[in-house]
């Protein structure tokens, strides 16, 4: 994980991240990056708790936050929703 | 597909005209997409469902015309990615690929992809797009789409994917006639795609396959679709109350309480019809055979037995319909959300709590819908805990405990009846844990799930699916059913006792009755002493040593033989064991009376609040129920699982009716 990333289960509601890496077992990976969970994705954490729902690629996906703990995000400084679907 | 195979097709049809098959078009999309919509509108109600061979996995297909030929249209499993996970995306993926046994690669793929949400759509349709089979794409929901402010520069998608796109629209049927055309000119001259910019641009990217897909279909969205952003808000809306940690709970508590009053209070009125019509149907076979055993076999053994399954499926239908409604509108996947946590702590994941639910209904439909969870061994153990729930039929063995219970106080018989249903359900997620913690050890797959856009269910696709499946009940429990009944029949009537061989008491009592003119008195002693002497009954007298301790009788432990296959048949057992004639389904209370009133040998009562106890425990916990293990075996795909279902809930429910009425009698009640 590098410096300027944190995990996707403490990033901000509604702060744009972009995925850095995802680091969980190979068959949860396929699933969260088949969904859009995967490097160089826009997120946004629309609710935070276990499960997380994050906002991506148009759409929303619930994710424990098992999960979430492992997949590492760097925050962007841009206005909140961009993101809303599209 | 290629080329040399196409022109082989005609020859191989000359020479065995039996081989030829019309050309197959399989629809590929992600789920939610719109792809069960269309495949609906392209085949009318004509379409059937049927199981890809050797597996449980179920696809629809239809046949359509397009062009003046026709087509076998196929609706594969939905999918997020071809790097399949669950057994349904591994089964769509081998389709796909003609990696199945038996069969080519479809002769032309369409890939479904909703308008409303390009980009999404587009990382499965640049994996469906390399494989160069002949391909379209269908733009769906693009009403939708215009609604919300969405432009599509179709040449330019078009374009940049190398196929032929053509936007359609399920719901208005736009779109439906022109995607007819592509249909039929995509197979007559097939074309392979042709990407306008390979998805990775560098060929040695090992990295992230993922990364790149979605690079590119972020660029291609970025070219080929403009505004929108207005799609959404309701959804969001909605999602703030109903995901919310504690509203969000009770939001799904109130939807499946509705559900369940829905679906009870609907369903009684057809289930009083059926029950109406199979006792009109017994009673003209009654009255137009001789008596003798065939009428007999006809009425009790094939009409009742039949009949006690089909009065289950209108509730049966009503849960499959109104499950589909749910999943439809997008509210499963937040049910499974806001479930997830809490089944966590019992070893299983949020969405098997749904079947859960259901099997309070009836265990069938239950196991059926277990095919959402997406770990096998997750799967495994809510199947082999769901007969635990208390479904419609152990209702009417509940009533008649309560009933001998607590007559005269409806709070405590109410208690009880809500302590039975409890006791199943803790017996259940305490069973979970168990097998997740043993035999099926393993982590709980953690949570991913789309939390789609909430929309207006179809009402036709909720009531093709509710169809399907109430077939499937027919097929399978519905063969089992006819056997089992014909069985217990059999064991219940033969060897046949003749008045003659009745101990002289008993002869001269029915004669007494006989010639008092009580000639149903004298049917129903006989019918008696027949049941004690038939296969059944010498089964129950020698199974009674191993059910004494827990309190049972000869006359119960027959009952329990008897409704081995299905439990409610204690209920009719018991009222001609004791007397009462068959006819005791209209009134039961002379059944509970004369149970409430017999006597052990020593003079003691039967029926003690102890045995009753027992009794109520025991039909919780027993599995009892044949056609849900053939139901098990068909989801399950062997017999291993339907056997250690009955093997543990008959250890289950024995040791624990054993534990109750040694302990209540203890306690002395």
């Amino acid at each position: 994980m590098s410096k300027s990333s944190i995990p996707l289960a403490s990033a901000r509601p509604d702060q744009v991240a972009v995925v850095a890496s995802v680091d969980v077992p190979a068959d949860d990976a396929a699933r969260l990056m088949a969904l859009g969970v995967c490097a160089g994705r826009k997120v946004q954490v629309v609710k935070q708790g276990d499960p997380l729902i994050v906002r991506v690629v148009g759409t929303r996906v619930g994710v424990s936050a098992r999960l979430a703990e492992l997949v590492a995000v760097r925050p962007l400084n841009e206005p909140a929703p961009i993101l809303s679907a599209g | 597909m290629s080329i040399a195979a196409q022109t082989e097709l005609p020859i191989l049809a000359t020479a065995r005209p039996l081989v030829t098959r019309p050309p197959r078009v399989a629809l590929v999309g992600n789920p939610n997409a719109g792809k069960t919509s269309l495949f609906n509108r392209l085949t009318g109600l004509r379409a059937k469902t049927a199981n890809f061979p050797g597996t449980t996995v179920e696809h629809r297909r239809g046949r359509i015309v397009c062009g003046g030929k026709t087509v076998e249209l196929i609706d594969l499993p939905g999918l997020y990615s071809l790097d399949a996970v669950t057994p349904d995306e591994q089964v769509a993926r081998q389709i796909i690929l003609g990696e199945r046994h038996g069969a080519s690669t479809p002769d032309l793929l369409v890939i479904v992809v909703d308008a409303t949400n390009i980009e999404r759509n587009l990382f499965l349709a640049s994996q469906v797009l390399e494989l160069e089979q002949s391909t379209i794409v269908a733009l769906t929901q693009i009403d939708l789409a215009r609604k919300q402010g969405i432009g599509i520069d179709l040449g330019e998608l078009s374009q940049r994917l190398g196929c032929r796109v053509v936007p359609v629209s399920a719901r208005t049927g736009e779109g439906i006639a022109a995607l007819h055309k592509a249909l039929a000119q995509g197979l007559s001259v097939p074309e392979q795609p042709v990407l306008a910019e390979p998805v990775s641009a560098c060929g040695s990217c090992g990295g992230c396959q993922y990364a790149t897909r979605y690079d590119w279909a972020e660029r291609t969205s970025n070219a080929a679709v403009h505004g929108g952003g207005t799609h959404g808000h309701w959804t969001e809306a909605i999602d703030r109350v109903v995901t919310h940690k504690f509203v969000g709970l009770m939001c799904f508590a109130a939807v499946m309480f509705l559900t369940f009053m829905l679906i009870f209070w609907i369903a009684q009125y057809p289930m009083e019809l059926i029950d109406g019509w199979f006792a009109l149907a017994g009673g003209a076979v009654n009255r137009w055979l001789p008596a003798g055993d065939l009428a007999s076999l006809l009425a009790d053994g094939l009409i009742g037995g039949v009949g006690g399954m089909l009065i289950f499926l209108p509730q049966i239908c009503l849960l499959f319909f109104v499950l589909a409604l749910l999943e439809d509108s997008g509210y499963m996947a937040r049910a499974a959300f806001v479930m997830d946590k809490l089944m966590h702590r019992v070893g299983l994941p949020g969405k098997a709590f749904v079947p859960m639910l259901s099997a309070h209904a009836c265990a069938i439909p239950a196991i059926m819908s277990t095919r959402v969870i997406e770990d096998r061994r997750d799967r495994l153990a809510t199947i082999l805990v769901l007969p635990l729930m208390s479904c419609s039929a152990r209702v009417p063995v509940y009533a008649m405990v309560t009933a001998l219970l607590f007559p005269h106080d409806p709070l405590r018989a109410a208690l009880l009846f809500a302590g039975a249903y409890l006791l199943g359900i803790v017996a259940a997620l305490a069973m979970a844990l168990v097998f997740k913690t043993t035999l099926l050890k393993g982590r709980t797959k953690p949570l991913v799930i789309e939390l789609p856009h909430y929309r207006l269910p179809s009402l036709r696709n909720a009531f093709v699916l509710m169809l399907d499946r109430a077939w499937v009940f027919i097929k399978t429990a519905g063969s089992v059913i006819l056997v089992i009944s014909l069985a217990m029949w059999i064991l219940a009537t033969y060897p046949k006792t003749d008045i003659m061989e009745l101990p002289a008491e008993q002869q001269t009592r029915i004669a007494q009755l006989q010639s008092a003119g009580d000639t149903a008195a004298a049917d129903a002693l006989l019918q008696q002493a027949q049941l004690e002497h038939s296969f059944a009954g010498r089964m129950g007298a020698i199974a009674q040593p191993v059910f004494a301790p827990l309190g049972f009788d000869w006359k119960m432990s027959i009952g329990i033989v008897s409704s081995f296959a299905a439990r409610e048949v204690i209920v009719s057992t018991l009222a001609v064991l004791y007397g009462v004639g068959e006819a005791a389904d209209e009134d039961v209370n002379s059944l509970y009376q004369s149970l409430r009133s017999s006597k052990h040998p020593d003079g003691a009562p039967v029926y003690t609040t102890a045995a009753c106890l027992s009794l109520l425990v025991f039909y919780v916990l027993a599995m009892q129920c044949l056609p849900t293990q053939a139901v098990t075996r068909r989801e399950t795909g062997s017999w291993k699982w339907p056997a250690i279902q009955l093997a543990y809930m008959s250890v289950l429910a024995y040791t624990a009716a054993l534990v109750t009425y040694q302990t209540a009698s203890w306690c002395g009640l």
